[in-house]
């Protein structure tokens, strides 16, 4: 046990209301997920709603077992994970670098902003049909799908955050002599991590949206998959089982980019 | 004698979409080595583009910038620039912001880092070098921004209003500590500013600005700047008479405009 130090009767009061406050916080937290779970398994029990078109959470849980056993499961995830992970990154990567670019030319930035602006408010879903065309049913489109809808939105921010950077500080280092390449490399981007680390949290979930929606477009395999045929063959706890499973996934991939904000922005 | 830095006949025009503007009308001023001037003028006269016009950032119109008989540029990184924030960055520690023009210039000796070690040491920041700016108080990041300039050994510091930011129980401190730096490292500066009392009590030399487009409207050699610390030269008789001498010409100005 950690000693107590000596604070006044009034702290310790103090303290103790806050924590009541974060156990209160918490309790409530479960106890309404441990509510709707019993509410929809009674209520599908004692027949108050249709199951067949709202399952319960043990038809779920069956269902989820059943893909385990068929050795589905981890396959389906897999491929869903696999897209998604490879559209973040391609989108983040590629979206930085092509921002930095337009950092670089004012000019070719001026040129390109018409073209961002158009890019930016189409449906990028409205490629869908074209992407399958072009690069083939598959994987590779429903990744292209992903890229397409999160690289615009990353290219603006980023642009956004390199431009904020304080012009005094760029005065700085030109006044030190820097050329473009060392203002962009001592300044620049490591003023612009707080930015991209939110960039990363706008696209952590906009990715998941583009995998999705690719698998319904195009895909013999997925969770994306297993929703629409669960739905066309009326299979209704596997729509539901699918759905929490990327619930899962995606909050597990938010948790990994939370630690990642917390190793990089320590001192600021 | 030759000058360390000339400006000559300076004219400087800016260009937007709506017109173009004269900043600077006739700007001629020469400063020598170690010698320490502040400008002063009403707001918007272009004090700030007269540094910007010395560190070669900005290029004049017509009219020549020479220093040490060479025109200026940005390249040489013999110019010191401290701003009205401290602009250390965030990520950096103290040892590492005061690194940043080293790295710039690619200087890797042995000496120049001992410079930089002797420097931090002299001026009591040692101990925090591996601290991080949040971590230092204002008038601590002001003087870590002084030294970050002087590990350059440039030729010419610009103050570009560097104490305006500091709220007034600091102010006074930083002044004091800034300027005894600059005297003891023997640096040539030039401050802009717009508190009269900081200019007469910092400077040997004041020079007043007129009103857009600025020429230089008066110039007053403060005979007691070798005397002591700015807040002691606060205290000298000598010091309101010129504080008022600067004031009459900055408010004649005004009152014209």
């Amino acid at each position: 046990m950690k000693k107590q130090p000596d604070y006044s009767q009034e702290h310790k009061k103090w303290l103790q209301q806050k924590s009541r406050k974060k156990w209160l916080v918490g309790v409530c937290q479960i106890s309404i997920l441990i509510f709707f779970i019993a509410f929809w398994e009674i209520a599908g029990q004692l027949g108050w709603i249709n199951t067949f078109i709202t399952s319960t959470p043990s038809k779920v849980l069956a269902s989820i077992a059943s893909l385990y056993e068929s050795g589905e499961l981890f396959y389906h995830m897999g491929i869903t994970l696999y897209e998604t992970v490879l559209g973040f990154i391609i989108a983040t990567v590629l979206g930085t670098l092509i921002a930095i670019v337009l950092w670089w030319s004012d000019t070719l930035r001026r040129i390109l902003d018409p073209y961002i602006v158009v890019l930016n408010s189409l449906p990028k879903i409205a490629l869908g049909p074209l992407i399958i065309i072009w690069v083939g049913a598959g994987i590779q489109s429903i990744v292209t799908i992903c890229v397409l809808i999160l690289i615009i939105v990353t290219i603006i921010s980023m642009l956004n955050t390199f431009r904020e950077c304080d012009e005094e500080k760029i005065l700085l280092m030109r006044s030190m002599g820097a050329n473009k390449f060392q203002i962009l490399w001592k300044l620049i981007l490591p003023a612009s991590i707080p930015g991209f680390v939110s960039v990363l949290k706008i696209n952590v979930g906009m990715s998941w949206v583009g995998s999705i929606i690719g698998e319904y477009l195009v895909s013999s395999a997925g969770l994306g998959y297993l929703i629409v045929y669960g739905s066309q063959v009326f299979k209704l706890d596997l729509v539901m089982a699918s759905t929490i499973l990327l619930c899962v996934l995606a909050s597990l991939m938010y948790l990994v980019v939370a630690l990642i904000e917390k190793l990089i922005t320590k001192h600021r | 004698m030759s000058h360390l830095l000339k400006l000559e006949k300076v004219m400087l025009n800016y260009h937007t979409k709506t017109g173009e503007t004269l900043a600077l009308k006739d700007i001629s001023i020469c400063i020598d080595k170690e010698e320490f001037v502040a400008i002063v003028g009403p707001s918007g006269c272009g004090k700030t583009t007269i540094l910007s016009l010395i560190s070669g950032i900005l290029k004049p119109s017509s009219g020549k910038i020479l220093l040490n008989d060479e025109p200026v540029n940005t390249k040489s990184g013999k110019i010191g620039y401290m701003f009205q924030h401290d602009q250390l960055f965030p990520w950096r520690t103290i040892w590492q912001n005061v690194k940043l023009g080293l790295e710039i210039q690619h200087d890797k000796s042995d000496s120049s880092k001992e410079y930089m070690y002797n420097l931090l040491e002299k001026y009591g920041l040692i101990d925090f070098k591996n601290k991080y700016p949040h971590e230092l108080s204002g008038g601590m990041r002001q003087r870590v921004a002084l030294i970050r300039t002087l590990v350059l050994q440039p030729n010419i510091l610009l103050l570009d209003e560097p104490f305006s930011a500091l709220d007034y129980q600091t102010r006074q401190t930083v002044v004091d500590d800034v300027s005894s730096i600059i005297r003891a490292e023997k640096k040539t500066s030039v401050l802009v500013t717009h508190d009269i009392g900081e200019a007469v009590s910092m400077a040997d030399r004041v020079i007043v600005l007129t009103k857009r487009p600025a020429t230089v409207k008066a110039e007053f050699v403060i005979p007691f700047s070798k005397e002591g610390t700015p807040s002691k030269k606060k205290i000298n008789p000598q010091f309101n008479l010129f504080k008022d001498k600067v004031w009459k010409e900055l408010n004649e100005d005004e009152k014209t405009a």
